[in-house]
């Protein structure tokens, strides 16, 4: 068997094995306090921990789709680029401008703009959103 | 089945478990010790003496914490999803113990010296963020939520920096093979032309792993202790695990891909039956990690919209622009690797 | 630093067609910006609406030279004359280059670094201990005359002055007709250690020690009665005297 294989086996199977210890060994008594979520001391309020999040998160995600998704695709060149030389590097400076446009558009949009710009943010003591 | 068979794969599979076993059981030494010089350094570096009671000099500590921990009770909230509840911290320490798998200890000293490590690990990096993302919906708490959803945008956003950063070091080898990346250092380790590249590297396996300053996730003051604020006990281990050793994961592989690994000029190349070669690499990678603490101990947090925008508005440009001048140079005086 | 930034970006927005090079110019001021905050820009923002960075500054200095129509983005002092705020600050080319080598970063990092290698302040406490002053204030104690008598009359002087009130006396007269305690209780538990027991004591009896070591398993041990009080003023007569002495110059 292939090693790398065996390690795939072998490391579930040891966090599994960490796992079964703890049931072994531990104690388990939970109570009504313990099993709530965790709240800076007053009670948890039920069904409204799933909160609504800002919408950058969401489109930072979907960046990062598009962004790694372009620098994996240079792989393939940077293991060949001696084969490819000036044509190949050329063709992927074309794909680095089309990359760069849409950067730039991405910037200009706000769309990374985690603070909120229409409002000038100063006096420093006025709310800011995150 | 043929009894000669049946040995030959009992002993395949022993040798298999053995080959394992000298990667593994080290590595979890390494985290466990990497917990302990995280506090000894950081208690030097504030005039402190650090743990000193466990053991001599403290250095039996992690075990002692690691003890403490499985006899500890698991707390699972009721409101939780008990599945991924669980799946998440054991896929945290799972993917960042079988990124270990491709890692060479010296010549030929891998587990999997195969020909597309780089992508591997660059896989593994990324699933990581999978037990963030799990652990922090399935426990149903605000405070696991909202830190996961920092904690993942952030190690997404500079996982970008990070394949860039590579991508350059991949450019001056040819190749995504380990073992090729650290022959081509042999004449320059490539921390050298490639310094800016090493700085930006730096400061995204930074905030892959969380560390101060980029440790939004955890930021104990507002967020409790970010996306396993309700793991408890073993499952808590788990993401301790995860976190040091991708720390000690990705210390490795700077010290792979900036130092030039196992490498060293001559003075540990010799004919004896001692391998040199492993503790060379683990005296770069220990650099690395004295550099991550070092960190915490220097600079304070940033806030969420600077990290984000850190990422996205200077060390992005600034890696494109490097993934375009390193091939330029390369084709212009036509050194490209091959 | 917060204002700085949506002036960037409303500069970077209508012109989306720019070099990769000035972005990552831009890129780096706004990286400046980002990491350090400059607390004279502040300063300036302090005073009035207006503000300015270098690049402004630079161009404002250059149209007050050339045809003096003073730009949006100056500064007035209070008189109501313009200056240049950068007239004594770092130059931006200093600016640049602290930026571009780290150099801030760098040396809060050598700090660090240098306290790595110093040795630790670290008190081993249990085995070894610091020093106290002599008007440290721990657990209580009563005190005797040579003689052996009490020296409490109880006046309770310092069970009306207790905040915490924490001190509990009652009294009865003895058979050679002096006032004394029957009682003299303090619930440690409510104690603030303020020392003013000892303050309005008339015949320093009550005094607090030095010892602060007397952590108990149960809360009722805490509560302490005349007979603990006395003991612990007997045990310690040498140290609290000499404490009082030393002490008594300031008083």
């Amino acid at each position: 068997m292939n090693n790398l294989i065996f390690l795939f086996i072998f490391v579930p199977l040891l966090s599994l094995i960490l796992l079964g210890l703890n049931v072994l060994l531990a104690v388990h008594r939970p109570d009504e306090s313990k099993v709530s979520a965790y709240e800076c001391g007053f009670s948890p309020i039920y069904g409204q921990t799933r909160s609504t999040f800002q919408i950058h998160f969401y489109i930072v995600a979907m960046l990062f789709l598009i962004f790694d998704l372009e620098i994996l695709l240079l792989f393939p060149i940077a293991v060949t680029l001696y084969q490819v030389s000036t044509f190949g590097f050329s063709i992927a400076i074309i794909f680095f401008i089309v990359l760069t446009i849409g950067f730039v558009l991405e910037i200009g949009s706000g769309a990374i703009a985690l603070t909120n710009f229409d409002q000038p943010s100063y006096p420093i003591n006025k709310e800011k959103k995150l | 089945m043929n009894s000669n068979n049946l040995m030959l794969t009992i002993i395949g599979l022993l040798l298999n478990l053995i080959d394992v076993l000298a990667i593994i059981l080290p590595v979890l030494l390494a985290v466990a010790f990497m917990t302990i010089i995280e506090r000894k350094q950081l208690a030097a570096h504030q005039r402190r003496v650090g743990p000193n009671t466990v053991g001599y000099y403290g250095l039996l500590q992690p075990f002692a914490d690691a003890l403490k921990l499985i006899l500890k009770e698991t707390v699972i909230p009721s409101q939780s999803n008990k599945v991924l509840f669980y799946l998440a911290p054991i896929s945290t320490l799972v993917f960042s113990l079988l990124g270990w798998g491709v890692i060479p200890f010296g010549q030929g000293l891998a587990l999997s010296d195969f020909s597309l490590g780089v992508l591997y690990t660059f896989a593994l990096s990324s699933l990581g963020v999978y037990g963030v993302l799990l652990a922090g919906w399935s426990a149903n708490s605000k405070y696991a939520f909202l830190g996961s959803l920092r904690s993942t945008a952030a190690m997404i956003s500079y996982e970008l920096i990070l394949s860039s950063a590579i991508l350059i070091i991949i450019l001056l080898t040819g190749s995504l093979n380990f073992t090729t990346i650290i022959e081509s250092q042999e004449s320059v380790y490539f921390i050298f032309p490639l310094l800016p590249v090493f700085i930006f590297y730096f400061i995204s396996i930074l905030a892959e792993t969380s560390r101060t300053p980029f440790d939004l996730q955890e930021a104990e003051s507002e967020l409790v202790a970010g996306f396993f604020t309700e793991h408890s006990s073993v499952p808590f281990v788990f993401f301790f695990l995860g976190e040091y050793s991708s720390i000690v994961l990705f210390s490795c592989l700077s010290a792979i891909f900036f130092l030039g690994g196992y490498n060293f000029p001559e003075v540990f190349l010799n004919e004896s039956f001692i391998n040199l070669q492993a503790i060379v690499l683990g005296l770069k990678t220990c650099i690395f990690c004295f550099f991550f603490v070092w960190f915490r101990a220097t600079l304070p947090r940033l806030r969420y919209d600077q990290l984000i925008s850190l990422c996205w508005l200077n060390l992005l440009p600034v890696a494109v622009a490097f993934i375009i001048l390193v091939p330029s140079i390369l084709v212009a005086f036509d050194i490209s690797p091959y | 630093m917060s204002f700085a930034r949506p002036r960037v970006l409303v500069r970077l927005q209508p012109r989306l067609l720019i070099s990769p090079r000035t972005t990552a110019v831009r890129s780096a001021v706004l990286a400046h910006r980002l990491l350090s905050s400059s607390t004279r820009a502040l300063a300036q923002h302090t005073q009035g609406p207006t503000r300015s960075n270098s690049p402004d500054a630079l161009s404002s200095g250059l149209g007050k030279s050339l045809h003096h129509v003073p730009s949006p983005e100056t500064v007035y002092d209070a008189q109501g004359k313009e200056v240049n705020p950068y007239k004594d600050g770092p130059s931006s080319i200093d600016k640049a280059v602290h930026l571009f080598f780290f150099t801030e970063i760098l040396r809060g990092m050598w700090i660090v670094l240098e306290n790595f290698f110093r040795p630790p302040y670290t008190i081993m406490y249990p085995f070894e201990k610091g020093p106290l002053s002599p008007r440290f204030r721990g657990e209580h104690a009563l005190r005797r005359y040579p003689s052996g008598e009490e020296r409490c009359i109880a006046c309770k002087l310092c069970e009306s002055i207790c905040p915490a009130q924490a001190i509990t006396i009652e009294s009865e007269a003895r058979l050679d007709g002096s006032r004394r305690t029957t009682k003299y209780d303090i619930d440690m538990t409510k104690c603030i250690y303020c020392g003013f027991c000892q303050e309005a004591c008339p015949v320093d009896a009550i005094v607090e020690t030095q010892n602060q070591e007397y952590s108990t398993e149960t809360r009722e041990e805490l509560l302490y009665n005349k007979e603990k009080l006395l003991a612990n003023g007997d045990r310690a007569e040498a140290e609290i005297a000499a404490n009082l002495h030393s002490d008594h110059v300031y008083r």
